[in-house]
């Protein structure tokens, strides 16, 4: 039963992992190119 | 010009599609969490392989996505772009997005083999035809990854990714038939053989069942993000986003009212769909 609670805990954390990347990716882009201009300033 | 109005594409616009975007995520977590319970909790232990048996819900749901789905979608789009009738950087982004998404989830595939083979084979890999032509996947894709990182023109990158990307593909139907040409290690098709006649069933059937469909809602939730992503890197990339914010300097932007730098005190819209 190990090996099989090992493969859900990594596949699992693998593609919430890389869900969240995602997530903080695309917000941080979306900051870079939409935020207002004074904010983009102050960065 | 509206420099909010480069990013207009059919993943990207309408509140409808965000919500839909939304919607679809709640539904990947909500189906994923239902399959690992019933994987762990409910289903029985197999006759021969034990408990082993419940990593059924997790290996071959996530091949399935990468090779199939991800990588499948992949080859369709860069097809479409290089046709000259379709072609669009749509299909490009779409190619590069799917296939980052179709690495994480091939890495999971050889991951969850490898976990699965250590107690039922002795080891953690073998150089057997099934796995070594998935890995070669993994290989070539990662090489379609790292072309597209070569500094280019958008439409000379989506040329040659989109060529990569089909010369990739030759390797699907290997990996799906390997099982079948070789001797190999690795078991046949359990759902898809050529008889089509799935020789699982049961609670097991419909569980194996609901984890291709959760991990496939999970899969398109990644795509339409990471696509979203694929937009705002080219908008960024191509020196627009330079150009965008000297105009809209030159327009004298309204300055902060609450100082907090919000765009709705400041009345600076959002694109649709980007958040």
């Amino acid at each position: 039963m190990r090996y099989v609670i090992a493969g859900y805990t990594i596949i699992l954390s693998l593609l919430f992992l890389y869900s969240v990347q995602l997530v903080w990716r695309r917000q941080r882009l979306a900051d870079g190119c939409f935020a207002p201009i004074w904010v983009i300033e102050r960065k | 010009m509206n420099p909010n109005q480069r990013v207009r594409s059919p993943l990207l616009q309408s509140a409808r599609a965000r919500w839909t975007v939304r919607i679809i995520g709640i539904a990947a977590v909500l189906s994923t969490a239902f399959t690992v319970w019933l994987g762990l909790w409910v289903t029985p232990p197999d006759q021969v392989q034990g408990d082993l048996v419940r990593l059924v819900y997790i290996h071959p749901g996530v091949a399935w996505v990468a090779l199939y789905l991800a990588f499948g979608l992949a080859a369709a789009a860069s097809l479409l772009y290089l046709w000259p009738r379709t072609r669009s950087l749509f299909w490009d982004r779409l190619a590069a997005a799917a296939v980052e998404v179709g690495v994480v989830f091939n890495v999971c595939t050889l991951i969850s083999g490898s976990i699965w083979g250590k107690p039922a084979w002795g080891v953690w890999w073998a150089w057997d035809a099934r796995l070594t032509s998935t890995a070669v996947l993994l290989v070539l894709f990662l090489g379609y990854m790292a072309l597209r990182r070569v500094p280019a023109e958008p439409e000379v990158r989506a040329r040659r990714s989109a060529f990569l990307a089909l010369f990739a593909a030759v390797d699907i139907p290997i990996v799906h038939f390997s099982v079948l040409w070789w001797k190999t290690l690795h078991q046949g098709a359990t759902v898809l053989n050529p008889d089509l006649s799935p020789t699982i069933h049961g609670s097991m059937a419909w569980t194996l069942l609901l984890s291709f469909v959760a991990l496939t809602l999970v899969f398109v939730w990644m795509l339409v993000v990471r696509y979203r992503i694929g937009v705002l890197e080219d908008w960024l990339g191509s020196g627009e986003l330079d150009a965008a914010l000297r105009e809209r300097q030159a327009e004298g932007v309204a300055p902060d009212p609450a100082g907090d730098g919000s765009e709705a005190a400041a009345g600076a819209p959002v694109p649709e769909g980007v958040r």
